[in-house]
């Protein structure tokens, strides 16, 4: 049973529950006012990565916190910004392919988002992902730089699917950005 | 150009750089490259402009990192002056000047959104306050990260401001 963590992050939760393990940065969105509800949504996220389902709310830093301890990706940045207008409310189109830790568990949808109205509050927070075009960390998970940026782009058109506002990519000019090829 | 691709894959979603290096780029491409990012997307794009969290852009195409914050200073004034003005008549000292060319093509947003991005540097962030621009705030050193309210504060502050302008 996934508890919630915020009743007005949902779909930020469910997007980062779908997405995050692929991402080396998270812009969180957020209208002035409502950045420790927000750190408290992503810590719960860092915890579904680690447990398999959303644990209790943490306090605020903990994300940084988790962020900081995890192995597996750097966070590049993490970033609050607030956006001037909220977003509508959108029904996610049933039967799309789910994208990050699900995809590879053989399902075709994914149950957090297909069949279900997915509401952003105006009031609540936005869902805001930023992303270098990053070549993963672990070796088993290394794809060739055209896989990995065409796989970015699917990201985003699913990011758009579940409500997320605004995805970034950021530039860099590193070999380890996008360029990591299959061993 | 990844951004270019999702656009035409996506509907509502706003598609943002995080951060473009304008100190090592021309204000001019890049404005022409971000006004035809949201034509296609048909004004769903923003900017974001910061001086970068690395350093490899710099010697890459050319600058010198010494010059790193009169480059932004400069670089980001002529974005402006681009955005304001389909016509432009500037001159500076790292790029040549424009005697009234038009810059196109122009962006569906009008003006686009521009964000200044920063790391831990405020003095950037001064400047983005002092231009009226929203601004951006990237932690990214971990060790700072946990107690990192002091840029949290900074955001929140100006992004009001910015609120308030857009309101």
């Amino acid at each position: 049973m996934r508890k919630s963590v915020d009743s007005q992050c949902q779909t930020f939760q469910r997007a980062i529950d779908i997405l995050s393990s692929r991402w080396n940065a998270l812009i969180l969105n957020v209208p002035a006012g409502r950045v420790a509800a927000i750190q408290r949504a992503v810590g719960a996220g860092q915890g579904a990565r680690r447990q398999g389902a959303l644990g209790p709310a943490q306090g605020a830093g903990s994300t940084r916190a988790a962020a900081a301890a995890s192995g597996r990706r750097s966070a590049r940045s993490r970033e609050l910004r607030a956006h001037p207008h909220g977003p509508g409310v959108r029904r996610a189109g049933a039967g799309h392919r789910a994208l990050g830790p699900r995809a590879g568990a053989g399902r075709t949808t994914n149950p957090a988002v297909a069949g279900h109205n997915i509401r952003l509050e105006r009031e609540g927070c936005a869902g805001w992902i930023d992303s270098f075009a990053a070549a993963y960390l672990e070796e088993s998970r290394a794809v060739s730089p055209s896989d990995r940026v065409r796989e970015l782009v699917e990201q985003i058109e699913h990011a758009d699917q579940v409500g997320l506002d605004v995805f970034g990519i950021g530039e860099h000019h590193a070999k380890s950005i996008s360029t990591r090829r299959r061993p | 150009m990844i951004l270019a691709a999702a656009a035409a894959r996506t509907r509502q979603i706003r598609l943002t750089s995080a951060v473009t290096v304008l100190s090592a780029a021309d204000p001019v491409r890049m404005f022409q490259q971000f006004a035809t990012l949201d034509l296609l997307s048909q004004g769903r794009a923003e900017m974001v402009v910061g001086r970068g969290s690395s350093i490899e852009a710099f010697p890459l195409f050319g600058f010198r990192l010494e010059d790193y914050d009169a480059l932004f200073a400069e670089k980001l004034e002529l974005l402006l002056k681009i955005r304001e003005n389909e016509h432009v008549h500037w001159s500076g000292r790292f790029r040549p000047a424009l005697t009234g060319q038009g810059v196109y093509p122009r962006p569906v947003q009008n003006p686009l959104p521009i964000w200044v991005g920063v790391g831990e540097r405020h003095s950037r962030s001064r400047r983005a306050g002092v231009l009226g621009l929203p601004l951006m705030v990237a932690s990214l050193a971990a060790s700072r990260i946990a107690s990192g309210h002091s840029s949290t504060c900074i955001a929140r502050r100006d992004v009001r401001q910015a609120t308030r302008r857009t309101s």
